[in-house]
């Protein structure tokens, strides 16, 4: 066990250090990295769960022709939302997704604006949802999952998301200080050695994907920068959020509704100007602050392109003549492109297929990071109190504790992701409140893998829970193909490759769970285990 | 800036082809370099000459620049970067993966990749026709 010491060297030091940040926070970190990961095909998993879509994919429609018929359907929905937005459909997004934040009636009193937030998923080519088509979050939950958390508020979920990327943050740094073989060590993978072959599997995903891990967790601080750190804004502006974004200029300052009511002008005369001020970078987004008001304000974002920099310009008009009132963001402060490209980096929209499958499998080794360097801990210990739990039979509180977790967490979890793709097939489409109810399975099904780990954290329940994350992400493509007619019969003759691909990563990763649970058992098969005595020895080698 | 929508769309699988495959080879010729590795090849006790370890490493830090060339010569310096690290973890895992079950081939994988990366690298100009 690594215990501090004064005295000690810096690499003993920082021993300490990463063991006990890292198991700190490291169920939280997993989900954070596994929903992260998703987070990277959010497009393409929300895609995928509105199979009633699919036909319309290969529609091309106009960022104009889209943008008129949205309008027209919020006029005729929402004609006296506060806010109106608009996501017009892009490569990766077949659909026009739309939200607008509806009148506070005397029942919202108290409530923040988030729960007046209307969406709607439409078909581009008629204007319209499609009739029949289930609803769902999709992606989008995944991605809000990442930094928000679920059952509190948002900004609780930030701060504990913050507070644990920061240890995440102490974790790589100590870890790279403490590793003392990093360079002979590189490439080293020993199998079937027990806690050696734990410490070669975390050192490899760690190491080799360590750019990665460093940008992704310290770009992720930089994301919710102005939350964790708003005290540059408090001691410059007095606080005065609002003088901040202004003087950033990167959206329109929010209008409050002026008594006088008046038309919105047509949207095409003014994508025309924008598109034309952009040298013909398309529009990706457009907001309407009180629609239909005298004083109502159109912004219209461009689409990213290929710019890492997230902060894309923004075009400002009056909403009732379509006048230009101001043009944001063309020329942008150096600390802003910084920012910007630190969260683009991020978040990597810019990133084509190919590019987002190879952060997607960085991704990936960060999620084995996090679980190989939990289970590292739980082998470690159990094998540093073998002589006591041999002589009283029992296991230490705080080692089944970290066991039970460990299983809960890593796997538990496939099985949330199985149970929420099973939903979105399975439950009536007619469902009342069907998005929750998907996320219900996604809890349900995690909750009762969590207790079960609770109540018998043993090798057999490893055996079982990922044997049965196997099964549900296996049987997603099977599903699929029973419920759909895009399935991969279709999918990998016809296309379109984001089905095919969304069906051959869940089958993959359920081949990989499967194969892990096979694994155990064929070891559990041969207790006597020739390599024991010297797993033995190497333990004493690493804690020392 | 924002010319970048009037460029056209190249096919970036050739690079990403050629990087992958520089990195493969690079790597496993970085990885002969250290002794576990060499006497897993050759057996314990086969010593490594200090002049093979400079001609390894040499040969391996070459296509691993090789590598990033290919990348920042299809995608410029911004992306390339990023596609390149991203190849170097792909093809790093990769070549534990190669080290750990099947050690003998290794020799043979990285000649193999090297000629892959150096036929994707010369066909490229004509495999990126949009």
């Amino acid at each position: 066990m690594t215990m501090l010491r004064k005295g000690q060297g810096l690499r003993q030091s920082m021993a300490w250090l990463h063991t006990w940040s890292g198991l700190l926070v490291c169920w939280v970190l997993f989900l954070v990295f596994c929903s992260g990961t998703a987070s990277y095909v959010k497009d393409e998993i929300s895609l995928w769960m509105r199979p009633e879509l699919h036909a319309s994919l290969n529609e091309k429609t106009s960022p104009a022709q889209a943008a008129s018929r949205a309008y027209a359907y919020l006029q005729r929905e929402a004609p006296h939302a506060e806010r109106w937005f608009l996501s017009l459909p892009d490569a990766r997004n077949p659909a026009i997704s739309l939200f607008w934040v509806r009148p506070a009636t005397s029942e919202d009193a108290g409530k923040p604006a988030l729960a007046r937030l209307v969406s709607r998923t439409l078909d581009p080519a008629s204007g319209a949802p499609i009739p029949g088509a289930r609803e769902t979050r999709g992606g989008e939950f995944l991605y809000r999952l990442h930094f928000d958390l679920h059952y509190m508020p948002a900004v609780w979920g930030r701060w504990i998301i913050g507070f644990c990327t920061m240890y995440m943050l102490v974790a790589i740094i100590s870890g790279v200080i403490t590793h003392r073989r990093i360079f002979a060590d590189f490439f080293t993978f020993r199998t079937r050695r027990g806690q050696r072959s734990w410490l070669d599997a975390h050192n490899a995903v760690a190491v080799l994907a360590l750019p990665f891990h460093l940008m992704i967790t310290y770009t992720g601080l930089v994301t919710l920068l102005f939350l964790y750190m708003p005290w540059g804004i408090q001691a410059v502006y007095h606080g005065d959020e609002k003088a901040f974004n202004a003087e950033l200029a990167t959206r329109a300052p929010r209008v409050k509704p002026s008594k006088e009511s008046a038309p919105l002008a047509p949207i095409e005369p003014m994508l025309t100007q924008a598109v034309t001020h952009w040298q013909g970078m398309p529009p990706q987004r457009i907001t309407v602050d009180q629609p239909n008001r005298a004083n109502a304000v159109v912004s219209i974002t461009r689409d990213a392109g290929r710019n890492i920099n997230t902060a894309a310009p923004t075009m400002v008009f009056a909403g009732a003549t379509g006048a230009l009132q101001a043009s944001l963001g063309d020329a942008q402060g150096p600390a802003n492109v910084t920012r910007g490209t630190m969260v683009g980096l991020h978040v990597a929209h810019f990133a084509p297929p190919l590019l987002r499958a190879l952060f997607f499998a960085s991704g990936l080794a960060g999620a084995l990071m996090v679980a190989t360097g939990a289970l590292l801990w739980a082998v470690k210990t159990r094998q540093s109190h073998a002589r006591i739990i041999a002589q009283t039979g029992r296991t230490p509180f705080g080692l089944r504790l970290v066991e039970a977790l460990n299983l809960g967490a890593i796997a538990g979890l496939p099985i949330a992701f199985g149970a929420y793709f099973w939903a979105n097939r399975l439950l009536p489409i007619d469902l009342a409140q069907r998005p929750d109810a998907e996320i219900q399975a996604f809890f349900g099904a995690w909750a009762l893998a969590a207790l079960l780990a609770q109540w018998r954290p043993t090798r057999a329940m490893w055996r079982v829970l990922l044997a049965a994350g196997a099964v549900l992400l296996v049987g997603v493509p099977v599903l699929n193909a029973l419920t759909t007619s895009t399935h991969l019969g279709v999918t990998l003759v016809r296309g379109p490759v984001v089905l095919a691909g969304f069906d051959l990563t869940v089958l993959a990763l359920g081949i990989a769970l499967g194969a892990a649970a096979w694994m155990l058992g064929k070891h559990a098969a041969a207790p006597v285990r020739a390599g024991a005595p010297r797993a033995m020895r190497s333990a004493g080698e690493v804690s020392q | 800036m924002s010319g970048a929508a009037s460029l056209p769309v190249v096919p970036v699988w050739p690079a990403c082809v050629a990087g992958a495959a520089f990195a493969v080879g690079g790597f496993i010729w970085l990885a002969h370099a250290i002794d576990r590795h060499h006497a897993d090849l050759f057996g314990r006790g086969a010593q490594l000459s200090g002049a093979r370890v400079a001609r390894l490493r040499c040969q391996g830090a070459l296509a691993l620049a090789l590598a990033l060339a290919a990348c920042v010569l299809a995608e410029g310096w911004a992306f390339g970067v990023i596609y390149w690290a991203g190849l170097l973890t792909v093809g790093a895992l990769t070549v534990v993966g190669a080290l750990t079950w099947t050690p003998h081939a290794t020799p043979r994988l990285a000649r193999a990749s090297i000629a892959v990366g150096v036929v994707a690298s010369i066909a490229s100009p004509w495999l990126m026709q949009p």
